[in-house]
């Protein structure tokens, strides 16, 4: 089960990152169907990093963190 | 292809065919892919090029690039034996006050490509656009509507990606008289290229030239394929070895004595990733001309490499976003072991190829 609270604040990353109002897209969808490129996509790292106050690890690959559910998984191991 | 509507008042419109290019990082490569792609005969020559990489000493812009040149010994050049090619200057344009605007719609309505460079102040969706600042840069075009009297083109937009957007032919008349060319000997010609249905010979894969080519890339040879790099007395460096000269930048960006993340770090990194990618592409492409050769283990391994390299390029981005060094220390630390590794993946691939040939 994904944290809601957690889901939320991630997805409003995402949408902040998108330059839209809110994100419409299951949790296991890939982000990229929204126009997240690579560029964005490290963009949405390093907003993440702050939102959370973590730093992921250096092997950034977008198709290791293309999902809400991943992105969100990856957070919650940082956090604990 | 010409689509052409009927009527008292009919209007013309061209659209050339264009694909995704193998490779956008730079984009002469990405331009001359984009043609080459429509075509599935051209594959034997682009994968038998793009093999080599190269990097001139001292030039902290472009530490890792594709060894590309022409007969000038011109890195940047476009060409390739698929086109067909008419050259014109801005001199003589101005001179013989031709008239851009036909010179442009003419040559797109015969199926020529127009490759030139303009000034990205006025090309719609651009960064020096937004910014309002001249830019002198290429950029390819590929079709115009005379209803609108938009021409279409490729480049990069402000958000850095490669895309398919137009621009009004006033506008991109303007953008070609305004510019100010930085190297005005490769700068000023305007390319009219048109794909030919037959370059005129027949290039079959062959696996001895592309085995040499893994060598010399693999042991940084000196690849001497034209008078200039004599002349200009080897100042590059040369395959695996260029990793050196990225090297050179993510030291002087750790002490602070180099700005524009951009150029010296962003897109080299983003070569060396396309430069896998387009090795993964070579081997499946033989593979499947050759199904006696079983090259999935190099597949593999480049795909490994492939994504190494992509998880540096994002590195790079993520530096220019926060500007922290751990990430540059970390960059070097990996680097020095993915050109290792590398050496040995092409010896494992020359080896599988060598023995095929023997077979």
């Amino acid at each position: 089960m994904l944290d809601h609270n957690m889901e939320k604040r991630v997805s409003d990353c995402i949408a902040e990152i998108l330059n839209v109002e809110e994100i419409n897209i299951d949790a296991d969808q890939d982000i990229a169907q929204l126009g997240m490129d690579s560029l964005k996509f490290i963009q949405l790292i390093v907003k993440i990093e702050a939102e959370f106050n973590i730093s992921f690890d250096d092997d950034l690959v977008f198709e290791n963190l293309n999902t809400i559910r991943k992105l969100v998984n990856a957070v919650s191991e940082k956090v604990k | 292809m010409i689509l052409i509507r009927s009527g008292v008042n009919a209007m013309k419109s061209v659209f050339l065919p264009i694909s995704n290019p193998l490779s956008r990082g730079y984009l002469h490569n990405a331009y001359q892919l984009a043609i080459l792609g429509t075509k599935d005969e051209t594959k034997t020559w682009i994968f038998m090029n793009y093999i080599q990489l190269i990097s001139e000493i001292g030039n902290h812009r472009f530490p890792i690039t594709f060894y590309m040149p022409d007969h000038m010994g011109y890195n940047w050049s476009i060409l390739s034996p698929w086109f067909e090619y008419s050259v014109i200057t801005r001199d003589h344009v101005k001179q013989l006050k031709i008239d851009f605007k036909e010179l442009i719609k003419s040559s797109l309505f015969n199926n020529q490509y127009v490759y030139l460079y303009v000034n990205e102040k006025y090309i719609p969706g651009t960064l020096s656009e937004s910014l309002d600042q001249n830019f002198n840069h290429q950029i390819l075009l590929y079709g115009y509507d005379e209803s609108t009297g938009e021409v279409a083109f490729l480049g990069y937009d402000k958000n850095r990606q490669f895309t398919k957007r137009t621009v009004n032919i006033e506008h991109l008349e303007l953008s070609y008289f305004n510019n100010t060319y930085d190297f005005e000997m490769f700068e000023n010609r305007i390319y009219l290229l048109k794909l030919r249905k037959d370059p005129g010979f027949l290039l079959e894969l062959d696996l001895n030239s592309i085995i040499d080519q893994l060598i010399n890339l693999r042991d940084s040879k000196r690849v001497v394929n034209n008078v200039i790099d004599y002349h200009r007395d080897y100042s590059y460096k040369y395959g695996l070895d260029t990793y050196d000269n990225f090297m050179v930048n993510l030291k002087l960006f750790k002490e602070k004595n180099i700005q524009g993340e951009r150029d010296k770090l962003i897109t080299p990194m983003h070569i060396a990733m396309e430069h896998k990618m387009m090795m993964i592409e070579r081997l499946k492409y033989i593979s499947a001309l050759f199904p006696n050769i079983n090259v999935d283990e190099s597949i593999k391994d480049f795909s490994l490499l492939k994504q190494k390299f992509e998880t540096l390029r994002n590195l790079m981005i993520k530096y220019e976003l926060i500007q922290d060094s751990h990430i540059l220390e970390h960059a070097m630390n990996e680097l020095i072991g993915l050109k290792e590794n590398e050496k040995k993946v092409l010896t494992r691939l020359i080896d599988t190829l060598r023995e095929s040939i023997v077979q």
